[in-house]
């Protein structure tokens, strides 16, 4: 009786161990329903697409009864399209989804149909492997006008995708995202009798008084300048980065970034100026203008002292407003006023790195509903555009409601409120809601007396005031956001001594600014770099870029 | 364990009771007699062993990889192989050879610090009769252990920081100036350990209590009649019994050599520390950042392996040869 007890236990323990080793082969139907065809903007019979989604912590919210697969917007999609999404490759944060995908190229998981992308290095794995799809002529053949209209402005967006003039793949509902303003505590400002700088020597000027003229007059010396990170990175293009000083000095070479200037691709933290820029920071930290423990500080860190009232500038998107306003409470008499970053010393304006998309769609080489695919995923714009079935929102109830015939998007005043508003445009292939609203036009539109009548116009029009200048401040600069020109995968020298140049630079850097390196450091981290495998890497640099653009493949998919 | 491993009677039994037995039926199959007896016991064995062989020893098979150019879609049959390019990138670059030194350093002051502090500790709270008070000290030093290193290193870059607590408090005692601790790369290193010393000593105090607990009374009884002093005990009674849960514990923690804490450093260090901060594990993740590394990331990992093994080895046969004792 004992015996066999344990024997039974010991065999069901061993089938569960084995269970879990065994593989998935049990779903591998195709999803190219038989025949299916397109009639009045519907699939009949309904067709199957699968996906590969990577979960973040603002998509994975559904209203109780809902999930993954059946929630508002799969079922919308299978009413009025006839399309059925299933995702069947789900990773929770980025390195597990990249390690599914990983396993996927192993042929250990299935590729499903629709494969989001946001590592370059993976995508060129893909496109390598065999295992994506060629979708230039699908593009050119199924791609809806008005969205070869939003991609004909990006062609960079396909660089990472393309090899031997073959397109594997198309960014994520590329869109230029906004650039970083300059937050100033006005009040400061004022109480000093001072403008906000547009020039190196008016900021200069303003820091220094914001540090020794007591500002917040309590008597003590507690306040100081400028605040932001060099933890991590010099150009964070975010928030908490000096980028604007670098950029005084350097015009278009941003650290960090690569900038493609007459068909030759260079490195910005190696390009003339930034050691005057360098020079300046480290006068500055010097002199207390600067924050003391900006070495220790990543970018989150870095905006508590500007929240503190203890700096007095910082630089972010408009957003960072919201995160930085408590400042306003806390303080009295505290105001937060936006302002354009200021003039470089050659009197052009200052550059910044610009983002156009997070990653590309890929696609499994065997998928043949390309034409499903882009009548989806153009549906899915229509909250962008304000049209069609998507005009405020995607569902009443979930991300917008209406009140007494009044839009709200406040998710407390919904007829059945709720805590959160829920990302339904996240809830198919894309990771964020496709935007056009390029670097913040709505708020532009806005500004100039456009009526809210959408539902794009009307978010903007529920923010902050001063977050609303903030964008229509980004909009009209937006010809200084600089997209890195080198957005491929790492090139072989890269993958060998990246980390090595990184570290470096990261650390001569930092270690110049608190004067622990004299500045003539600059000059040798320069010669090193190169030495290093910097030269080689900008060759191969430059090779990748001929190399994607020796075809003309936007004309090959009529985006010209 | 400790009383077990430590008793020299209960090693020696066994091997006693074996000769005889296998001079009396040299050629016949043990096995099958044995297996019969208690065959359910060694099918109780059975899950454990299939588990280390399909989640420890299958697995190794990877380590080719460090020899190859892997690419996922070729497999490690069919991916080119590089011979010791994954190794020699290791040792490619000052910056390092740097990380692997600073490896070391960190690591053993944290070892022998770690082994230190705890025994000390131990030693200490056994002395206190009151049993209300060693209960409240060792939950008091203990707890530490379970908080995450992001929410350590958060704090102690505030308190830390040229504005915070600790240098306030130096600056009104001592009229010191404001020190940066994580941003001097002489202070960094000794932050660290301490850091981490205050935060482990505690949960490593606990096996050395143990071991304390089981030492058999009548020896303090016997100590006691012959004239010990309180101190003289300790000497001659405590820690010798506590010996071979020492060595065991050292021993083991070689194994760690290469492991300087990466969670801990990694939310700590920044570029001014970089000289004397930066491990190999967080060396090894700014290189990972351009990601698919699977060749280089399986040298690195082997390299550590085979540095602890041969560590393991040597200080098993050091342990074996000076205090004749054996862990396994």
């Amino acid at each position: 009786m004992k015996r066999a007890s344990i024997a039974i236990s010991a065999m069901i323990l061993l089938s569960g161990l084995l269970a879990g080793c065994g593989g998935n082969d049990a779903k591998t139907e195709g999803s190219s329903a038989a025949q299916a065809t397109l009639k009045d903007g519907k699939y009949d019979p309904p067709i199957t697409i699968t996906i590969a989604k990577q979960q973040d912590e603002n998509a994975g919210k559904y209203m109780e009864g809902e999930s993954l697969n059946d929630n508002v917007l799969t079922r919308w999609g299978k009413e009025n399209l006839g399309i059925d999404i299933q995702t069947t490759l789900l990773g929770g944060d980025a390195s597990q989804y990249n390690t599914k995908l990983r396993l996927a190229l192993t042929g250990s998981e299935k590729l499903p149909d629709v494969v989001p992308v946001y590592d370059t290095a993976l995508a060129s794995d893909l496109i390598q492997s065999g295992q994506v799809k060629e979708i230039g002529e699908d593009i050119n053949k199924y791609m809806p006008e008005r969205l070869k209209e939003i991609y004909k402005q990006f062609p960079t967006t396909f660089n990472p995708v393309v090899n031997d003039g073959k397109v594997y793949g198309m960014a994520i509902a590329p869109n230029l995202t906004e650039g970083e303003v300059m937050l100033i505590r006005q009040d400061w400002l004022d109480k000093l009798s001072l403008k906000a700088p547009t020039t190196i020597e008016e900021f200069e000027q303003v820091i220094a008084a914001f540090t020794e003229q007591d500002p917040d007059g309590n008597g003590k010396p507690d306040t100081y300048g400028f605040t932001f990170s060099g933890k991590d990175s010099y150009n964070t293009g975010w928030v908490s980065d000096p980028v604007m000083i670098f950029s005084a000095y350097t015009g278009k070479h941003l650290p960090g970034s690569w900038l493609e200037e007459n068909g030759t691709l260079s490195y910005g933290s190696v390009a003339e100026g930034n050691k005057e820029a360098l020079a300046k920071l480290r006068d500055w930290y010097t002199k207390g203008y600067l924050n003391k423990e900006l070495a220790t500080q990543g970018a989150w860190d870095a905006l508590a002292d500007f929240t503190e009232g203890k700096a007095g500038i910082i630089v972010g998107r408009p957003w960072l407003y919201g995160s930085v306003k408590d400042v306003e409470k806390n303080v009295d008499g505290a105001v937060i006023k936006v302002y354009p970053t200021i003039n470089g010393v050659s009197g052009d304006k200052t550059y910044q790195s610009g983002q156009l998309n997070d990653g590309v769609f890929m696609f499994n080489k065997d998928f043949s509903n390309m034409e499903a695919f882009f009548l989806y995923y153009d549906k899915l714009y229509d909250a962008a555009f304000g049209t069609g079935d998507f005009k405020y929102g995607y569902a009443q109830g979930y991300d917008y409601d209406i009140v007494n015939e009044e839009v709200t998007f406040d998710p407390t005043q919904f007829n059945k409120p709720l805590t959160e508003v829920q990302g339904v445009g996240k809830m198919a292939f894309t990771k964020n809601t496709p935007s056009v609203d390029g670097a913040g036009k709505s708020y532009y539109d806005l500004a100039n007396g456009a009526s809210p009548d959408n539902g794009v116009l009307m978010r903007s029009n529920a923010l902050d005031q001063t977050m609303k200048e903030g964008y229509v401040i980004s909009y009209e600069n937006s010809d200084a956001l600089l997209p890195s020109a080198f957005n491929g995968p790492p090139t072989k020298t890269m993958q060998n001594s990246w980390a090595q140049l990184t570290t470096m630079e990261k650390e001569v850097f930092t270690k110049i600014i608190y004067s622990d390196e004299p500045l003539e450091a600059y000059d040798d981290f320069v010669k090193q770099w190169h030495d290093k495998g910097g030269e080689q890497i900008t060759k191969e640099v430059n090779e990748w870029y001929a190399n994607a653009n020796k075809v003309d493949f936007m004309s090959q998919m009529g985006l010209k | 364990m400790a009383q077990l491993l430590g008793n020299p009677a209960a090693r020696e039994k066994p091997e006693k009771k074996e000769k005889p037995e296998k001079l009396e039926k040299p050629l016949r199959n043990p096995w099958g007699k044995e297996i019969r007896k208690s065959w359910p016991l060694y099918l109780m064995c059975l899950p454990a062993l299939v588990f280390v062989l399909i989640f420890a020893y299958g697995p190794m098979a990877g380590l080719v990889m460090a020899f190859q150019d892997y690419k996922p879609w070729l497999g490690m049959t069919g991916s080119a192989w590089i011979g010791m390019d994954n190794f020699a990138r290791i040792f490619q670059y000052e910056e390092s050879t740097q990380a692997i030194i600073n490896t070391l350093i960190i690591a053993v002051c944290k070892i022998v610090i770690g082994i230190i502090v705890p025994i000390f500790m131990a030693i200490l709270l056994s002395e206190i009769r009151n049993v209300g008070v060693k209960k409240s000290i060792q939950t008091l030093v203990y707890l530490p252990h379970f908080l995450s290193w992001v929410t350590v290193a958060g704090m102690m870059i505030d308190i830390l920081g040229l504005d915070g607590g600790i240098n306030h408090f130096l600056g009104s005692v001592f009229g010191t100036k404001p020190i940066f601790f994580l941003g001097d790369p002489e202070l960094f290193r000794p932050t660290v350990i301490i850091s981490d010393l205050w935060k482990n000593f505690g949960f490593s105090m606990i096996v050395y209590l143990a071991t304390i607990t089981g030492i058999d009374p009548s020896y303090y009884e016997a100590a006691e009649i012959d004239g010990a002093t309180r101190r003289q005990q300790i000497r001659h009674v405590t820690l010798p019994s506590m010996l071979p849960m020492i060595i065991v514990i050292a021993t083991l923690s070689l194994g760690s050599i290469l492991d300087a804490g990466f969670d801990q450093i990694f939310n700590l260090y920044n570029p001014l520390v970089y000289s004397t901060g930066d491990i190999i594990d967080t060396y090894v993740y700014r290189s990972s950042l351009l990601n698919g590394q699977y060749g280089f990331g399986t040298a690195v990992g082997l390299f550590k392996s085979g540095i602890s093994l041969v560590l393991i080895v040597i200080s098993y046969r050091i342990a074996y040869k000076l205090a004749n004792y054996k862990i396994f």
